[in-house]
């Protein structure tokens, strides 16, 4: 069950602070060819990303995830709908002043080195000398590239740059970070380091906005997070709301009438095991809860436990996916 | 960390999978990998008592190297040879460029100014040195020899009369028994079959650029002297003088050539004043000027002339047929002196 | 914004500065300059005016190369490269990027361009022309040729390949070059349906033609200042709506 909000009914005063992100029917439409074929990369997207959370923008490859976030930093246009960082238009740049944005394979200029990349990007945001120098220090060391400044990008490798590129992501001291596959590149290690780095930096109440196909490292550290699959939003909630939904229960009962138990079993094709007396059933609705409790009541049947079956973001992500 | 594996004997070819070995723990910042450079001593190999394999593989791979780059090096040298004969063979059968033989080919210079992209001072320049050139490979000695011989009969007769006309600054001088290079130099002057097109491309020079002033007196002294063109000679002059009005060359050198060539002395004294009125005019040009206004004639004026010529000649060609004729006018004039 | 474009500029600057292209053009240039030295001494008569065309023209054409074969990728490289990514993912506004952009791109053009022309002005002395204010007003004039160059190539480096772009800025700079004959071509054409459109395409044409005086520069000519003016009117005027017309066709970019 999705928790996706269909008709948004935000007006940007109500998203000053406490969203983050605010996205209203994002569409992307490319035109390819001199057939000018459709494209339907990004199809009527909402979702809302609040202030201080991480929230994981899930999708396979293709799925439109670049797509959708390169509309909120206006690195493309949307064919329609609206998108707005902290309550600002996202298409102005003043949106784009509290955030960080480290891109997917980050590619810097070769030529600079670490150090004077940063610089680069502090200049962009207006940060006086001192004050560069100070968080460029902080930051090489707080990315694990700490004396390393000085060296040029081009000797730099894929795991280095994307440490780099965290960095930089880093420098205005944003409120909000959006990432693009940001554990893609890098090794277990590397990975390691880069998930504390996300959950010190929303303990500092920083909102986090990552995209990935890596669910496992979501399930660690999202507290949110909306699947996308061929453009189309699919759901959108906290990881329980996406793991628990339809799920199923697992329910242990202690036959009392055997037959009648075997019968009820046998006609609603339920699937069940059976471990010293106690038949533990697996009942993919509701109406099958009730139906046990109803016996149980009826006394044909003792009632053990019933638990929610809950699925892993995998199972969820796949079951979505896969439809 | 993976099993051990057995290293392979000293020269055999290096284990396929290499010597990679990526169990090892994650390094922080993922920098480094297993594909990095073997650590050095790794090459000694003949002294160790246990078969080093990272040593042995990277030493062949070594001797292998050098001995590719030596192969290529030699096939590289040999190759240009057989290509530097193969040329010369080539450019033996394909035999002359006629381009460079013949100015023919000079396209009008519209479509030079094109081709320069406006540059049209460069193009001009690069057109002068193509004539340069083709005066350099068409030296004349030989064929003006060969002129003289079969036209000497001609030459006689032409030098009887101008001997016979009164007043002539030079009837001395052109003594074509006494001075042959300069008979060639004033008389060859008609129907020349040489240098057809020089003067069509000097045309080009100065159409490029009107104000580069050497082409037009140049251009002139060789078509002259060189090739005997005389009346193209005159035609560029006049432009350069209608197009160079401030420039002193072209209108002296005219005056030189209507002396010479024309035995025109008023048109040649007139000349010689109008340029040296202007006001770059060296000095030996006024110095010229004045001496023919003084009524210098004959062979004084005659020499008076050469010398000035003489001090403005830029070509050493030029220079030293011009000193040659000097000396035999001067060693004529000490004589009759002595006589 | 003067110091976010100060800061895109600065970086551009030095991305050229860094280039390898730079340096083998650098070297034709050189090379040809030696030449034009060694060509004169072969001439008779005249050898300083033949170092000098050849030399003004040779800056002049490697000054233009520079900005052709460096800008053509200069934006759609880092778009290809994905480089430009993170630098709009700033609060910086596309025009301040580009306006930076071909602020630093040129400034490094042109610097590389002056040393070249420093190098010429040394032959000059060296064979003893003189180093007179013709030719400083033909190289200043020269400079905005080129200018007009860097700010083509950028433009159609923001919306095409680099092969496509070069195409283009070959073209208009051999046509700007010429704009004085096409002048002529349409002031000869009949007067039909098509000529108020060739009057159109020779008014957008860049008129580089307007730019060279080296002839004055190697003759010594007196010089016309209010060519000088209005030449460098002309020139800064054709870089700004060059620059507008990138900024639009930027602005709605998607870099994807």
């Amino acid at each position: 069950m999705s928790t996706a909000k269909s008709n948004a009914q935000f007006t940007v005063n109500d998203m000053s602070n406490a969203t983050a992100i605010h996205c209203e029917k994002l569409t992307k439409h490319y035109f390819i060819g001199l057939k000018r074929q459709r494209i339907e990369a990004v199809n009527d997207v909402s979702f809302e990303v609040k202030s201080g959370e991480v929230f994981a923008f899930l999708g396979l490859n293709g799925a439109g995830k670049t797509t959708t976030i390169k509309m909120l930093l206006d690195q493309a246009r949307p064919t329609a709908g609206r998108a707005y960082l902290f309550g600002v238009d996202a298409a102005r740049p003043e949106a784009r002043l509290k955030v960080g944005f480290q891109p997917d394979l980050p590619n810097f200029y070769r030529f600079l080195t670490g150090y004077e990349l940063l610089d680069y990007f502090g200049r962009l945001f207006g940060l006086p000398r001192p004050e560069r120098n100070k968080r460029i220090e902080v930051l090489l060391k707080q990315v694990g590239l700490d004396g390393r400044g000085n060296e040029p990008l081009k000797g730099f490798s894929r795991g280095m740059l994307q440490r780099i590129g965290l960095a930089q992501a880093l420098i205005n001291d944003p409120q909000m970070l959006i990432l693009d596959e940001p554990l893609g590149g890098l090794d277990p290690v590397g990975r390691y380091d880069l998930r504390h780095i996300i959950m010190d930096l929303k303990t500092q109440g920083k909102t986090i906005f990552f995209s990935s196909h890596i669910l496992e490292d979501a399930e660690r550290i999202a507290d949110r997070a909306a699947i996308i699959h061929q453009g189309k939003m699919l759901a959108c909630g906290t990881l329980t709301e996406l793991q628990a939904v339809e799920s199923g229960w697992q329910v242990e009962i202690e036959p009392v009438d055997i037959q009648e138990t075997n019968w009820l079993l046998d006609s609603r094709g339920w699937m069940y095991k059976t471990e010293t007396g106690i038949r533990i059933i697996d009942i993919p609705d509701r109406e099958g809860v009730n139906e046990i409790a109803a016996r149980a009541a009826a006394g044909s049947l003792r009632l053990i436990s019933i638990t929610p079956k809950r699925r892993t973001l995998e199972d969820a992500f796949l079951a979505k996916v896969e439809g | 960390m993976g099993a051990l594996r057995k290293c392979p004997p000293f020269n055999s070819p290096p284990q396929s999978g290499g010597e990679k070995d990526c169990n090892s723990k994650p390094q922080s910042g993922g920098e480094k990998d297993c594909n990095s450079k073997p650590q050095s001593g790794g090459e000694k190999v003949h002294n160790s008592n246990r078969p080093n394999c990272a040593a042995s593989s990277s030493f062949s791979h070594r001797e292998r190297d050098c001995r590719s780059l030596t192969i290529g090096l030699i096939l590289i040298a040999l190759g240009i040879l057989v290509l530097v004969s193969l040329a010369g063979r080539i450019e033996k059968t394909i035999g002359e460029d006629p381009f460079a033989q013949s100015l023919l080919y000079i396209p009008h210079e519209r479509l030079l100014h094109w081709a320069a992209l406006g540059d049209d001072g460069a193009a001009a320049d690069l057109l002068w040195l193509r004539a340069i050139f083709y005066i350099a490979a068409n030296d004349m000695d030989e064929a003006q020899e060969k002129w003289m011989e079969e036209n000497a009969e001609q030459n006689r007769a032409r030098l009887e009369n101008y001997h016979a006309s009164a007043d002539t600054v030079n009837r001395d001088a052109l003594d074509a028994r006494q001075n042959p290079i300069l008979a060639i130099m004033f008389f060859w002057n008609e129907n020349s079959p040489y240098a057809p097109h020089l003067f069509s491309v000097l045309d080009k020079v100065t159409n490029l650029d009107s104000l580069f002033v050497t082409p037009y007196y140049n251009g002139a002294l060789f078509l002259s002297m060189a090739y005997g063109r005389y009346y193209e000679a005159r035609r560029l002059l006049d432009k350069g003088i209608m197009n160079c009005p401030t420039r002193w060359e072209p209108i002296y050198y005219r005056g030189f050539l209507r002396l010479f060539y024309e035995n025109d002395k008023t048109g040649a004294m007139e000349d010689i004043s109008l340029a040296a009125a202007k006001s770059n005019a060296p000095s030996f040009v006024l110095d010229l000027a004045a001496r023919l206004r003084a009524g210098l004639t004959g062979r004084d004026a005659a020499l008076a002339f050469l010398y000035s010529l003489y001090e403005a000649a830029e070509d050493r060609d030029l220079k030293k047929r011009l000193e040659e004729v000097i000396k035999t006018m001067t060693i004529k004039q000490y004589n009759t002196i002595v006589e | 914004m003067a110091g976010r474009i100060l800061a895109v500029a600065q970086t551009t600057f030095r991305e050229t500065v860094r280039n390898k292209v730079l340096l083998h053009i650098l070297g034709f240039a050189g090379v040809m300059l030696a030449l034009s030295w060694i060509i004169s001494r072969w001439s008779v008569g005249e050898p300083e005016k033949i170092v000098a065309d050849i030399g003004l023209s040779a800056t002049t054409l490697a000054g233009v190369a520079i900005a052709l074969f460096s800008g053509i990728a200069l934006v759609w490289g880092e778009v290809e490269q994905r480089t430009i990514l993170p630098i709009l993912a700033k609060p910086l506004p596309r025009r301040e990027y580009l306006i930076g952009k071909f602020l630093g791109f040129s400034a490094a053009v042109q610097v590389v361009y002056l040393a070249m022309c420093t190098v010429l002005i040394l032959l000059l002395a060296i064979v003893e022309s003189g180093i007179t204010h013709q030719l400083f007003a033909a190289i200043y004039l020269s400079m905005w040729e080129v200018e007009i160059v860097v700010a083509l190539a950028l433009l159609f480096s923001t919306f095409n390949t680099p092969t496509v772009s070069a195409l283009y800025t070959v073209i208009l700079f051999v046509v700007g070059r010429l704009s004085s004959d096409v002048r002529i071509f349409v002031d000869r054409y009949p007067e039909t349906a098509a000529k108020p459109l060739l009057e159109a395409v020779y008014a957008i044409i860049p008129h580089l033609s307007y730019f060279n005086i080296r002839r004055a520069a190697v003759h010594t000519l007196p010089l016309d200042w209010d060519r000088l003016l209005y030449s460098t009117f002309y020139g800064a005027l054709y870089c700004v709506i060059l620059m507008t017309i990138a900024i639009l066709v930027f602005r709605r970019r998607d870099l994807a």
